[in-house]
């Protein structure tokens, strides 16, 4: 009886202390939550000029009629623009990465292939990821990549010399306040492979 | 009057025994405040170092190296080891006295949580002597510096935030378990006093984001030892997020840092203008629209990393909101002193230097928070200006002003009132002088974190050193203030101490005796905090 009133006295603070312990573990795990949530949040509004990884499967022919079709509604020609291409590097890197061209004059809705090539001088196979970035960030979302090197790892055998070919367009209806866009390459060599010995 | 003997053991055990093993809230509370001294000791000399090496242009003392570990550490400690122990501790002293609590609700953790910190704080020292050198990342500790790029010592410094990560977090429910099941018969939420008003909703802070501080430095570890790619945009991680939950948590936690200061100003000012707090509702409804606008402003401490304008525009907006409910508050204290009768103590003196002071930390809060401004003022030292006038006159400045309040109830003796005075105006001018020209050569163009300068900004850095030394060095007559009162020397002080002190705490005697209000106090003769019965 006793016993029972103290149980039932008790419960509420420990109702408040279950609550207050299960509390943190839950902030705790939205710590990790908030990794997936920006992805997603990133995804969605086209932020921070990341893009798809994974290549467009488009066919030339149709997407082109139908971006002419787009830009016949909206009164939106072709029209031109500038694309440079840049590939990041740092002095640590021992590998050489060079896109072919520096820019390219790009006309919208058409298909164009550039190349960058990558260069392994040391004696023992490496692999590569690559990071594309676009920027400005916000006109990720027109360009279109139906082939990259960025969409595998690419491995290269000792002194081995690949040229990388990107296949990509401009869609119709990007807004004509970007007249130059930059798409950036960062190459990383895969951890396990290189970076073990450095570690 | 604690003679009565009951199954608890109502003295202290002697010896070290008693600071061990003790579950009593006056004494975690001590040793939280003593803690708290030592690590401001600490971490005011290693600002010392820094003022010293910037006191001319050129590197004189110490290497950038061993530069970036004393900013990186000054900063842990200060924020973590100083101005957080010290409001836990005023918490564990006040809070039970102040609700007519006989302890705090988890007397164990209690003493748990304490013991903690001079572990994790040994093993964050204890990277200074390490090879490789302690952490030199900053105090933000932004991912890659602090992972593909940091000294071994990084993962000490990981483990040592997950202790105080635990600590701070049980701190927090106890404070909670506290205010909302051991109030004393009669007193509402309403009737609360300020200080343990504003501490319930840090201690909800606390909870929020304390664990996602503990899981961003969990990725940290889990990125330099166990190969995942949290931050390393090699293997698809990202850098920026590392900055995103950084400051989810941290920006909470520089409001963890002052409304406990806000708490204890909306004592000390009533009780010198002998008037009851202006606005009692509308400083509650304001503390806690500030802990709700610190979640969703995080990003104002990243404009530069290039986000879309209308996250900027976003963030602009939701910070300078803050102002609103600051400037409530601002307003509140300001017309409590508006026709009282004022006397100008230590602890008063303190206060007006807290309000005067965090109001121009805050305005140069405001201007930082207008994005395009903010490109310019980023990383410079008007960022450093910015923060240290909210943190050192604006919360360190309260703490000093609530040790010498409640330090008569604590100790039983009155302080040396004309040393105060004199620890105060030191104290005032040091700080100005230290810090308000760096507002000056922030605009200017300095960059934070850096151990040498450009010639043109010689002028302002001598001044800011000699500020500085005056600044840290005044400290010394606060400490042998609280020694001589430790050590019982001075006048006992009354039960009431203050003429116009008002609450529980002061209906009790001075020294308060080791059990208080084992029995509930009886509300009906107190007036509440809105002045009414």
């Amino acid at each position: 009886m006793k016993a029972e009133q103290q149980a039932q006295r008790k419960s509420p603070e420990s109702r408040l202390l279950i609550k207050l312990v299960l509390f943190p573990c839950l902030m705790f795990g939205f710590g990790f939550l908030l990794i997936p949530l920006y992805d997603v949040f990133c995804d969605i509004t086209g932020l921070n000029g990341k893009f798809d990884l994974s290549p467009s499967i488009i066919d030339t022919q149709s997407s082109i009629q139908s971006d002419t079709l787009l830009s016949s509604q909206q009164g939106v020609a072709s029209h031109k623009v500038i694309l440079q291409f840049t590939s990041a590097s740092d002095q640590q890197d021992v590998w050489k990465f060079q896109p072919a061209a520096s820019q390219l004059e790009v006309m919208t809705g058409q298909q164009y292939k550039t190349h960058f090539t990558l260069h392994n001088p040391t004696n023992a196979v490496m692999e590569f990821t690559s990071i594309p970035s676009i920027s400005p960030g916000l006109a990720a979302e027109y360009l279109i990549k139906t082939e990259c090197f960025c969409f595998q790892k690419q491995i290269l055998q000792a002194g081995e010399k690949v040229e990388m070919p990107v296949v990509f367009q401009l869609r119709n209806d990007i807004p004509k306040d970007y007249k130059k866009l930059t798409l950036a390459y960062r190459i990383y060599a895969t951890p396990y492979r290189s970076t073990a010995n450095v570690r | 009057m604690t003679t009565m003997t009951s199954e608890h053991s109502s003295a202290p055990a002697t010896g070290i025994r008693r600071w061990l093993y003790t579950t009593n809230h006056k004494d975690i509370g001590s040793m939280y405040l003593i803690f708290s001294l030592v690590m401001l000791l600490i971490g005011g000399s290693m600002a010392l170092l820094i003022r010293s090496e910037l006191f001319q242009p050129g590197l004189q003392l110490m290497q950038p190296e061993f530069f970036n570990q004393m900013t990186t550490l000054h900063g842990i400690i200060m924020v973590f080891g100083a101005i957080m122990p010290a409001f836990v501790g005023m918490a564990n002293w006040l809070i039970p006295m102040m609700v007519g609590a006989p302890d705090m609700a988890l007397p164990r953790i209690n003493n748990w949580s304490f013991w903690l910190l001079p572990f994790a704080f040994g093993m964050v020292l204890s990277t200074l002597f390490m090879e490789g050198g302690a952490p030199n990342f900053g105090w933000t500790f932004y991912a890659p510096l602090s992972t593909t790029y940091a000294p071994p010592s990084v993962t000490f410094f990981i483990f040592s935030v997950h202790i105080m990560g635990i600590s701070s977090v049980m701190g927090a429910v106890n404070v909670i378990a506290t205010i909302m099941n051991m109030r004393a018969p009669g007193m509402n939420y309403m009737k609360m006093p300020m200080f343990v008003w504003t501490w319930l909703i840090t201690a909800f802070l606390l909870l929020a984001v304390m664990p996602v501080l503990a899981g961003v430095v969990t990725m940290m570890l889990m990125d330099i030892h166990f190969a995942t790619s949290f931050f390393d945009a090699a293997g698809g991680g990202d850098p920026v997020m590392f900055q995103h939950i950084f400051w989810f948590f941290g920006h909470p936690e520089v409001y963890i840092m002052i409304l406990p200061a806000f708490g204890i100003v909306s004592h000390i000012i009533p009780t010198f203008a002998r008037k009851p707090l202006f606005g009692y509702h509308s400083m509650v409804i304001a503390t806690s629209s500030i802990a709700f606008l610190s979640f969703i402003v995080w990003a104002h401490h990243m404009f530069t990393v290039g986000m879309p304008l209308v996250g900027e525009l976003f963030f602009m907006y939701s910070t300078m909101l803050i102002a609103v409910p600051t400037g409530v508050k601002v307003f509140n204290w300001v017309a409590t002193m508006f026709r009282g009768s004022m006397t100008f103590e230590t602890p008063m003196l303190f206060s007006i230097a807290f309000v005067v002071l965090f109001t121009i930390g805050g305005l140069s809060g405001l201007m930082l928070a207008i994005a395009p401004a903010d490109f310019q003022y980023h990383d410079t030292y008007f960022v450093v200006a910015h923060f240290h006038y909210v943190l050192v006159p604006g919360a360190l400045f309260s703490i000093i002003a609530g040790v010498y309040f409640w330090i008569p109830k604590w100790t039983g003796v009155m302080y040396n009132e004309s040393m105060g005075k004199f620890h105060f105006w030191l104290s005032f001018i040091g700080v100005n002088l230290t810090f308000f020209p760096m507002h000056f050569i922030g605009l200017a163009g300095m960059p934070r974190r850096i151990p040498d300068y450009a010639l043109q900004f010689a002028d302002f850095n001598m001044v800011a050193s000699i500020g500085a030394f005056l600044f840290g060095l005044s400290q010394l007559i606060f400490v042998y203030n609280i020694i001589q009162c430790i050590r019982q020397r001075g006048c006992p002080a009354s039960p009431q101490v203050w003429e116009g002190a008002e609450g529980l705490e002061w209906t009790v005697d001075s020294p308060a005796p080791y059990h208080t209000f084992q029995t509930p106090p009886n509300l009906d003769n107190l007036r509440s905090p809105t002045g009414h019965n």
